[in-house]
């Protein structure tokens, strides 16, 4: 069989195993019965002998062996074909001059980023508002973000790093937070294994992370867990060093939609007189909640092998449970960024390995935070 | 499930398609293909947003 469509890497997670192709960065979750006919696929000469060894070795009618024998193919044919890469166009010569410029301190670095207007401030400034500093420091990196002819640009010191459709204002987003990242810690892009779409809780020892679909109370959730004392290590954007597969802080306030500003209230003194913006991928009103610990005594990292998917629902039943991995991978893996060098997916798939997976139902935050405890106490 | 697959640019009809195409396999046990995001993403914004339009 062709040997160069056999999956990079293959693991066992829980009761199923995950492999994933390199040339798709793609993965895959098969059952055992799955695995074993991938295997019996792969190890066989050709079709015959591949029909041949299932018939001896399980029984399975030539009928059965020939539909999953061409299922395999195709579907082999499909996950090593690779997508075509984007090209991003540059069709700048010079950098706007900013008409906003603003200078944000993360410890001892200090980043600089000039907005071309108001509404590009918007997409990155509310939620770094709280890190504002002098803007007389010196800088260690300088970012310029503009907008022209629908298309948003971003550059750091002066380098161009991409371009996106203001529709997809979600990634520019991304691919600052990213950068923010590389500035604030001093390594790479290619340092870093993955980022998550979660938000991250931590206690002195480890960090728990927190999925959900939107709309679920993940960033309420956040803020109710930091008045409670826990630490919030990253709100929705969460990133993973490869070195340690760790996860690291990331310093952004916490998005909170209007309808959670009572329960809010009562937990923070201050947020009454933070200032409601409309949000610009929410079309709603929200607030941004500063992060509790501040960034430069904070603890950077922590190892996380938790990891807990929640959901409010004011009629449910409040419980917490642990679930098989596949039902969380599905939205896991699909929401966040996971670097395809296969030396980062074979640690992603490692990590995986030993990662617990929590169900958390509630329809009172008293509930979740003393489930929180107990996971901590684990 | 829906936003999900138009995240990965797959129509929920690519999607149910793609499972007709692997009816066997999946018939057998759990078969999913998950597809990371080809680049750091915030929260994906509610529809028809585009705040420069």
């Amino acid at each position: 069989m062709k040997t160069e469509l056999i999956p990079k890497h293959t693991q066992k997670v829980g009761d199923n195993f995950v492999v994933w192709f390199e040339s798709s960065n793609s993965y895959v979750v098969i059952s055992p019965d799955l695995h074993f006919l991938l295997t019996r696929y792969f190890e066989s000469k050709d079709k015959d002998d591949f029909l041949q060894e299932l018939q001896m070795s399980s029984n399975i009618s030539t009928k059965e062996a020939k539909a999953y024998y061409t299922e395999l193919s195709v579907f082999l044919e499909d996950i090593t074909t690779a997508p075509q890469a984007q090209e991003h166009t540059l069709p700048f010569n010079a950098i706007p001059n900013p008409n906003i410029s603003k200078v944000y301190a993360f410890g001892d670095i200090n980043i600089q980023i000039n907005y071309a207007s108001e509404k590009v401030l918007q997409l990155i400034h509310p939620y770094l508002h709280h890190a504002l500093a002098d803007s007389l420091v010196s800088t260690n990196a300088v970012f310029d973000i503009f907008n022209d002819d629908g298309l948003l640009y971003l550059f750091k010191n002066k380098s161009f790093i991409g371009s996106y459709e203001t529709t997809n204002f979600h990634f520019l987003q991304g691919k600052f937070a990213m950068e923010l990242v590389t500035s604030i810690y001093n390594n790479s892009e290619s340092d870093w294994l993955a980022t998550f779409h979660a938000s991250t809780v931590c206690n002195d020892k480890e960090a728990i992370m927190i999925i959900g679909d939107s709309g679920n109370g993940k960033s309420t959730l956040s803020a109710v867990l930091m008045a409670h004392g826990f630490d919030l290590l990253a709100d929705d954007f969460t990133p993973m060093l490869a070195e340690n597969q760790h996860v690291y802080r990331f310093p952004a306030a916490i998005s909170i939609k209007k309808g959670a500003f009572n329960v809010i209230e009562t937990l923070f003194d201050d947020f009454r007189v933070i200032e409601p913006q409309i949000s610009s991928s929410k079309h709603t009103v929200v607030k941004y909640l500063p992060p509790s610990t501040p960034f430069k005594s904070s603890h950077k990292h922590f190892e996380c092998h938790k990891l807990v998917m929640v959901k409010y629902s004011s009629d449910a039943e409040s419980q917490l449970r642990e679930c098989p991995p596949e039902k969380f991978l599905q939205t896991f893996i699909p929401d966040s960024w996971i670097s395809p060098q296969p030396n980062h997916s074979k640690q992603f798939l490692n990590w995986l390995k030993d990662l617990k997976f929590y169900e958390l139902t509630y329809n009172y935050n008293d509930f979740a935070v003393a489930k929180f405890k107990e996971l901590f106490d684990m | 499930m829906n936003k999900k697959n138009q995240e990965n640019n797959i129509t929920r009809n690519e999607a149910i398609k793609r499972m007709g195409k692997y009816a066997a396999l999946t018939a057998v046990g759990t078969f999913l293909i998950l597809n990371p995001q080809k680049a750091q993403a915030s929260s994906t914004p509610d529809p028809g947003g585009d705040p420069f339009g």
